[in-house]
């Protein structure tokens, strides 16, 4: 399938931003499931790459001038090639996908909930569909800092707070398992086409959760970058000097040669 | 003066078993005996005043900020023979080689995890070991640069290990000035005896660091948390001596992957950052993201080869202690050499088994965490209460793969001023390994003293005081 991908994020200043420097992971890699044909970062700085530990491709940005809103544009076009996940297509092993991070820590409630599974697909896939009822999907009740213990207290987040406690159950059941920031492509357009889903090591290979749709196939989406949780692998994490508030607008749009636009 | 004699059962440094003074001690034993009283007194008043002219105070956690303490010095320094050293210098050497090419070995290909020698969860769960290391090139391999690893003498007369220290080892600057006022204090001693000199310690960890790079003329900075540290004191000693500037996260920025430090004539490219800041705080795009104390962008720079952190990243792996007990097998797999310094025999509550016979054995045994550093959070069963006892057994049981758990080993004595007289304490040793081109370090280190009697603990946070370090060049005196 062959998808075209552009992605807008525009912050707005109150008062001119004097510095900034920023890691953007918003170019994916080409992997098994997915052929990059064409990609382009569009940023108003001064841009370097790198590879971060997990084989993630990270575009540096800094500015030094002055300004009060910055665009960032990616936009491509992606094969996905419906190759199913295998064994690891990062370096090291599973493994290392079993730590807690500040953000996954288990609370006791949600050991109480993970130690109703078990540590095979079957039993996660269960897992995956009741985090789903209990956690409701509701933009605006969570933002980017919110911990798995804090959205699972309040049964409500999006996407990164259903996979932050998927992934938070699964390593307290002994499970590794990654987060996966990316992009999907649905008919419906119910969601944002801004994504997060979970990957979990199950003996021999990975295999998708991605709790918000119930989808164990990642047939719809692509992939920009993996890690512990969202921190490493947030498509955008900056600092910068000056600018007061902050407003944030973030657009993606995924179609299909054909979907009504 | 009169001098208390050691306990029975224990090693001590001045005494053999029958209280007979150590040839090689002979020398300062005499001047113990000789030393008049009041004129003692007077120089340890003298040495406190100058001290705290210095400024080497230190801040303890979890008291006000501001309340910098003294860190007691004693007098009576803590003799090591030239035989003993020379044993202890090739066993370090050996251990911190062998810690350095474990290090590059999980973050590339894992060799001794594939051998099966340690376990993918143990390296790769632990919360220190760093995915944002792999594969990354370092100049030499070396991920420790500086390495203090701690040591007791037990009572069979041995050196143990008691942990390696691989992220920011602090104390080398109190073994500097221990000796610059023993020299003021009692320059006849050393006019008397041969102690090896440690004051070039600075130029060593220089070369240390500019070794670091693969450039020809690097420029190098300390890397400082700032002035609320505890170790601020050693941060800007250090540079001082080395001659670099000593700077704070504000004071560095990063572009085009370069790392450059705002001066009066503009910036200057940095090559070699000696950090004293903890890896999660380093930049807070990649770490930690309130992180005030790092620079934004620096993990972008080191990983793109173009700044050096020393200690790199990701070493507390190699110091944890659930992996220490595999030090002496990491020897073997790497040298293929047999350890020389011994470790201590370790329980790993995370096994069944070790947990089990923990639990019943608490009595005797030494519980500490896991992560922990500077003697907080740990329990000495012998001396524990029952309440402190049933705290510790709950907190096994809850999480028993955040402890370890050794025998209580005797450290070794040494005689130390007290209030009324000369008696023995129980002391440790730490030397700084140093790893640039080859491995080098100053003879002798650390040495720490529980001054309450009885006490194991020797950790300044917790009461205890420092001694200057004596190895001798030549034993024949």
């Amino acid at each position: 399938m062959r998808l075209h991908i552009k992605h807008n994020t525009n912050y707005t200043y109150e008062t001119p931003v004097q510095n900034s420097i920023q890691y953007l992971r918003l170019t994916p890699r080409n992997t098994p499931q997915q052929r990059i044909l064409e990609w382009t970062l569009t940023t108003p700085g001064e841009t370097s790459q790198m590879t971060d530990g997990f084989g993630n491709l990270v575009t540096v940005m800094t500015l030094d001038e002055p300004v009060s809103d910055i665009t960032l544009t990616a936009e491509g076009v992606v094969d996905l090639t419906g190759t199913p996940l295998t064994r690891d297509d990062t370096p090291f092993p599973p493994q290392v996908f079993l730590r807690h991070t500040p953000l996954t820590e288990t609370s006791p409630a949600i050991r109480a909930f993970a130690s109703r599974y078990s540590p095979h697909k079957r039993s996660l896939l269960k897992l995956m569909k009741d985090l789903r009822d209990h956690v409701r999907f509701n933009p605006g009740a969570t933002t980017v800092t919110h911990t798995a213990a804090e959205a699972f207290e309040l049964q409500a987040g999006v996407c990164q707070d259903h996979t932050h406690i998927f992934i938070a159950c699964c390593r307290h059941i002994g499970v590794p398992v990654r987060y996966v920031s990316g992009y999907i492509h649905s008919q419906g357009d119910e969601h944002l086409a801004t994504h997060a889903w979970a990957e979990a090591w199950l003996g021999r290979s990975w295999h998708t959760f991605d709790v918000v749709n119930t989808l164990s196939v990642a047939e719809s989406h692509i992939k920009l970058a993996t890690g512990l949780d969202y921190r490493d692998a947030a498509p955008v994490r900056g600092v910068r000097s000056g600018g007061g508030t902050e407003h944030l607008d973030t657009r993606a749009w995924v179609t299909q040669p054909g979907d009504n636009q | 003066m009169l001098i208390e004699p050691p306990a029975e059962g224990l090693y001590d440094e001045l005494f053999d078993s029958d209280n007979r003074v150590r040839p090689h001690c002979r020398m300062l034993e005499q001047w113990l005996i000789h030393s008049d009283e009041d004129l003692i007194a007077e120089k340890r008043r003298e040495a406190d005043v100058l001290f705290q002219r210095l400024g080497i105070t230190f801040n303890v956690y979890g008291e006000e900020l501001g309340a910098d303490r003294l860190i007691p010095f004693d007098l009576i320094p803590r003799v090591i023979s030239a035989a003993d050293w020379q044993k202890l210098q090739a066993g370090l050497r050996q251990r911190v080689q062998a810690l350095n090419r474990f290090l590059f070995d999980i973050y590339h290909d894992y060799d001794i995890v594939r051998a099966g020698v340690i376990s993918a969860e143990q390296v790769f769960a632990n919360p220190q070991y760093q995915p944002g290391m792999q594969q990354m090139k370092l100049p030499r391999n070396l991920y420790a640069h500086i390495a203090g690893i701690d040591l007791i003498r037990h009572n069979d007369g041995d050196f143990y290990v008691l942990e390696d220290n691989l992220r920011c080892p602090s104390g080398v600057s109190y073994m500097l000035e221990n000796r610059r006022m023993m020299m003021r204090l009692f320059p006849e001693l050393f006019a008397q005896t041969p102690v090896a000199p440690v004051d070039h310690y600075p130029n060593l960890l220089g070369e240390t660091l500019r070794a670091a790079s693969l450039k020809p003329d690097p420029t190098v900075v300390v890397l400082t948390p700032g002035r609320f540290n505890s170790a601020y004191f050693e941060h800007a000693f250090l540079a001082r001596q080395m001659g670099v500037e000593l700077v704070e996260g504000p004071d560095l920025f990063v572009r085009d992957n370069r790392v450059f430090m705002k001066t009066t004539i503009g910036p200057q490219q940095v090559d070699v950052i000696y950090r004293r800041i903890d890896d999660d705080f380093l930049d807070p795009l990649a770490g930690n993201p309130d992180s005030l104390l790092g620079v934004p962008g620096l993990y972008a720079a080191y990983r793109s080869g173009h700044v050096v952190l020393a200690n790199a990243m990701g070493t507390g792996v190699a110091d944890d202690k659930s992996i220490y007990p595999y030090v002496p097998d990491m020897i073997r797999f790497y040298l293929n050499e047999e350890p020389i310094l011994k470790n201590v025999p370790t329980w790993q509550c995370r096994k069944e088994k070790d947990l089990q016979y923990v639990l019943e054995h608490l009595e005797e045994l030494v519980v500490k965490e896991a992560q922990g550093a500077g003697g907080y959070g740990m329990l000495i069963g012998p001396k524990a209460s029952r309440k402190e006892l049933a705290t510790f057994r709950a907190l096994l049981k809850a999480k028993p793969e955040n402890y370890i758990a050794q025998p209580t080993l005797s450290l070794s004595t040494c005689p130390t001023f007290v209030n009324d007289g000369i008696a023995p304490r129980h002391l440790d040793l730490r030397p700084f390994v140093l790893s640039g081109k080859k491995i080098q370090m100053v003879p002798g280190g650390l040495t720490r003293v529980a001054l309450k009697e009885g006490s194991l603990v020797v950790n300044s946070s917790q009461g205890g005081g420092t001694k200057d370090t004596w190895v001798l060049e030549d034993d024949r005196c």
